[in-house]
C-alpha cells in the first residue's frame, strides 16, 4: 500500500516526543530564578534612560564610521561610550545576570548532548556555516 | 565542526540543577539519541573515526590550517606552493568517502536539532542556542 505524502511528512512519536520534550525544558528554564534575573535586567537596561542616551550616540558614532567620516574620532569616541555604558550599575548587574543565565543553559546543554551523544546547541543554530573547529 | 559532546568549553561542573529541569534536559537528550538522523550520524561518525587514513588527512589539514595561519599572523606572505598544498589536502579530506557521509548525516540532522531548539526559544522568547552555547 502506498504511502501517503501526509502520512510521510507527519511527525513520528519519537519526534513528537522529542518536541515535547523541548516545549517543557524551555518552560522549566522559562521558571528558574536565575533566567528571571536576567530577563528582568534586561527590561531594566531597555528602559534606563542613561543608557538610551548612550546608546544613541552609539548610533550616531556607529553611523559616521560607517560613512567613512572622520573615522579615528569616531572610533575613539565610540570606545569611550562603549566604556561608559559597560560601567553603569544596571549594565554591570545585566552582564552578571547574563553570566549567570550563560552558565545554566551550557549545562542544561552538556546534560542534553551527553545523553544524546552529539553537542545540541551548537549544531542547532539556523544561520552560520557551522563550520565551528 | 562541533559534533563532540565533550567538547572543550567552560561548563559549569559545580552547578546543581533543580531535579525537574535535570530530568527534563535528560529526557530531551534520550529522545534526541533515539532519533532516526542523530542514530545515522553517530554510526556514520563512528565509521569515520575508524577510518584512519581519513582521520590522519583531517588532522593534517588541521595542523597545516595553523601552521599556515600562525605564519599569516606573523606577517609572513604565504607562496603559492604553500596554498596549493593547503587546497590539495582540502580536496582530499572534502572527497574521502567516510567523511562526506559523516559530513552528509550531520548536515541532515541540524534541521532537527534546529527546530527543537526553536521550541525552547519559543518558551524563552530568547534564542536558546545564543546562550547556550
Amino acid at each position: 500500500m502506498a504511502v501517503s505524502l501526509t502520512q510521510m511528512l507527519a511527525p513520528t512519536a519519537n519526534q513528537e516526543a522529542a518536541r515535547q520534550a523541548a516545549r517543557s525544558l524551555g518552560n522549566l528554564l522559562h521558571q528558574t530564578p536565575t533566567y528571571t534575573a536576567f530577563l528582568g535586567l534586561v527590561e531594566a537596561v531597555n528602559v534606563d534612560p542613561t543608557v538610551q542616551q548612550l546608546a544613541g550616540q552609539m548610533r550616531t558614532h556607529q553611523a559616521a564610521l560607517q560613512m567613512g567620516r572622520e573615522p579615528d574620532q569616531h572610533a575613539a569616541a565610540l570606545a569611550r561610550v562603549e566604556a561608559e555604558v559597560e560601567a553603569l550599575p544596571v549594565v554591570q548587574e545585566y552582564r552578571q545576570a547574563e553570566a549567570a543565565a550563560r552558565r545554566l543553559f551550557q549545562v542544561v546543554d552538556a546534560l542534553i548532548s551527553q545523553e544524546a551523544g552529539v553537542a545540541f546547541a551548537a549544531n542547532a543554530q539556523r544561520s552560520g556555516c557551522g563550520c565551528d573547529g | 565542526m562541533t559534533v563532540d559532546p565533550r567538547e572543550d568549553r567552560h561548563v559549569d561542573t559545580t552547578l546543581q540543577l533543580p531535579a525537574a529541569l535535570h530530568e527534563a534536559a535528560r529526557t530531551l537528550g534520550e529522545a534526541l539519541r533515539t532519533d532516526n538522523y542523530v542514530s545515522a550520524y553517530r554510526e556514520a561518525n563512528a565509521r569515520a573515526e575508524a577510518d584512519a587514513a581519513a582521520t590522519g588527512l583531517e588532522q593534517q589539514l588541521a595542523s597545516l590550517y595553523e601552521d599556515l595561519l600562525a605564519r599569516q599572523q606573523a606577517g609572513e606572505t604565504l607562496s603559492q606552493e604553500q596554498r596549493t598544498a593547503f587546497y590539495s589536502l582540502r580536496r582530499q579530506v572534502q572527497t574521502q568517502p567516510s567523511l562526506v557521509a559523516r559530513d552528509e548525516a550531520l548536515a541532515q540532522l541540524k534541521p532537527v536539532f534546529a527546530d527543537l531548539a526553536g521550541e525552547i526559544s519559543a518558551a524563552l522568547e530568547v534564542d536558546y542556542t545564543a546562550l547556550a552555547r
